[in-house]
Parts: structure tokens; C-alpha cells; sequence
């Protein structure tokens, strides 16, 4: 595993703690810049990210956390 | 009648024009600082923008307020406020003309000089507007209309192995040409796409639920007219 993996698979687990610590917003956005980040260098690594991405979005395990939305100014119908 | 007050609290640190502040406004905290053109750190925004966008957002209000009530049709409002400052540097510096251009999306393009007029009525009408006036070149452009937005046709992705969605998905919005739609259909809320979009390609997108769920989701996603 390249240091690069290493890493992301360390950011990784770290926004999902981030996410189960409450910070699930705050956890999207970076994942999200994570990917953005390594989308054209390394698609690869960056859907590992889209991974992180789907898991803290997962509304089942989030029901009873704040709603999650990246625009607060658009409204979920 | 009774005297409104509204309050702000700005701070300033740093040393000398190169400091950077920050404003309490409405619950947020904005960074600003003075524009990098006027010797300053340019970060965050600045005087000047927070006048221009006073002056904006006072103006799409009236403007919205003025054609409902001329019944001009309308579902979004975009105006662009250019400002600008003259004689720069030097002590007669000075903000000496704001350019307000509106553009209509779902306007009647058969009205358009009625959306001329009431643009310009905004203008007069505009409550911040009305006391830069004196001091300030104050001009509407031309009005600019757009039909309602079109729905391109539907995106289902359901079919698909997830690890090819996003990609699809991505090449299929970055087409869309402004004013028009798609509509995404999926087996989960498609939230993290919705970040990723923000991510990587910031607020050209914009976002509407038609379905959430259980087993389907539904999102209408247009591309917005810059």
C-alpha cells in the first residue's frame, strides 16, 4: 500500500468517526473535498471516498442525528 | 409607527489596511478584509462587495415583489450588481455607479418591455437603493428572460453497478446546458453525489427532491444559468 492509501484509508476512518461523533456535515464536507481532491490525480483512491461518503449519509444509522444537507438553503421536498 | 434597528458587529485585527475582519450578520460570521486592489489582503469579502450586496439583494426583492404584482410570470430571480469605483487610487476615490441586470428564469418573452419597466421601477422602489441615489450612478441593464427551465428527460440509475453511478452521472450534468433539467432517479438518496457536485463543481447545480424514498428517490437537478 502506498503512503497515499495509507493516508486516505487513515482520513477515512477518521471522518467516520468524525460522522459518529455527531459531526456528520462537517464529515461530509471534507469528505467531499477529499474526493474532489483526488478525483483526476487518482480516481481509484477517490471513490473510497464516495464510500465514506455513502456511509455517513446512510440514513438508517443517522435517523436520529440532525438532518444532513450540504445547502441548508435548499430545502429537502 | 415605531423605529426598526438592526445591528451588526464587525472586528478588525491585524496591522494596518492588511488586517482582516470579520462580520455577525443574520447568525453567520463572514471573513472580509480590504480588496487586494485597494492595497488590502483580499480576503474573504469587503466593504465594497457588502454595499454591492445590499444593494442586490434589496433590489431581487423589490423586483420579485413588483412583478408578482404586475402579474409578470417568474419562478427565479438573478441579478447581477456591478460596482464601480472611480478615481482610485487617491483621496477622490469614490463609488460612483452600480449596474443592476436582472434575468428572469420562466419569464414571458412576449412581455419583455414590461419586465424592462418594472425593472426599473425596482430600482426606484428599492429601499436601499433610494438612499444611494443621491450620491451614486444607479442603472438597470437590460433585462434578460428565460424560459422555465425544461427537463432534459430522466436519469436512472438503478440499473447500474454503484461503482459506475457517479460517473454517469457527472458526464450527463456536465452537459446539461443552462436552464434545463434532469431528473435522477435512484435506489438511495443520492446525497453524496450532492456533495461531491458541491465539491468539485460549486453552486452550478441546482437541487429539488420530487421522491425520498423508501425505496425510491427522485431528484430534479438543473443546471443554473451563470
Amino acid at each position: 500500500m502506498t503512503s497515499l492509501a495509507a493516508l486516505a484509508r487513515l482520513l477515512d476512518k477518521s471522518l467516520r468517526e468524525l460522522g459518529d461523533a455527531g459531526q456528520t456535515e462537517r464529515a461530509c464536507r471534507l469528505a467531499a473535498e477529499a474526493y474532489a481532491t483526488l478525483e483526476k490525480s487518482d480516481p481509484e483512491l477517490a471513490e473510497r471516498f464516495t464510500g465514506t461518503l455513502h456511509h455517513l449519509t446512510c440514513v438508517p444509522r443517522r435517523a436520529s442525528q440532525a438532518p444532513v444537507s450540504p445547502s441548508p438553503a435548499v430545502s429537502r421536498a | 409607527m415605531a423605529d426598526l434597528t438592526f445591528e451588526v458587529v464587525t472586528k478588525w485585527a491585524g496591522h494596518g489596511r492588511a488586517a482582516v475582519g470579520t462580520i455577525e450578520t443574520g447568525g453567520q460570521v463572514l471573513a472580509w478584509s480590504v480588496p487586494s486592489g485597494m492595497g488590502g489582503k483580499g480576503e474573504g469579502t469587503s466593504p465594497e462587495e457588502l454595499l454591492a450586496g445590499a444593494a442586490a439583494t434589496c433590489y431581487v426583492g423589490t423586483l420579485g415583489a413588483l412583478l408578482s404584482r404586475d402579474q409578470l410570470p417568474w419562478n427565479r430571480l438573478q441579478v447581477r450588481l456591478q460596482e464601480t469605483v472611480t478615481d482610485h487610487p487617491g483621496p477622490q476615490a469614490r463609488i460612483s455607479r452600480l449596474l443592476v441586470t436582472p434575468e428572469v428564469m420562466g419569464g414571458d418573452s412576449n412581455r419583455l418591455a414590461e419586465y424592462q419597466l418594472t425593472a426599473e421601477l425596482a430600482r426606484d422602489h428599492c429601499f436601499i437603493g433610494r438612499h444611494l441615489r443621491s450620491d451614486i450612478v444607479y442603472e438597470v441593464g437590460s433585462v434578460k428572460l428565460f424560459a422555465a427551465p425544461q427537463a432534459s428527460g430522466e436519469l436512472d440509475v438503478r440499473p447500474l453497478p454503484p461503482a459506475q453511478r457517479h460517473q454517469l452521472i457527472f458526464s450527463t450534468l456536465d452537459e446539461l446546458e443552462a436552464g434545463t433539467t434532469v431528473v435522477l432517479v435512484n435506489d438511495h438518496d443520492p446525497l453524496p453525489l450532492r456533495y461531491q457536485l458541491e465539491a468539485t463543481r460549486g453552486d452550478r447545480f441546482s437541487w429539488d427532491y420530487l421522491e425520498s424514498g423508501p425505496k425510491t428517490w427522485k431528484v430534479r437537478i438543473g443546471r443554473k444559468v451563470s
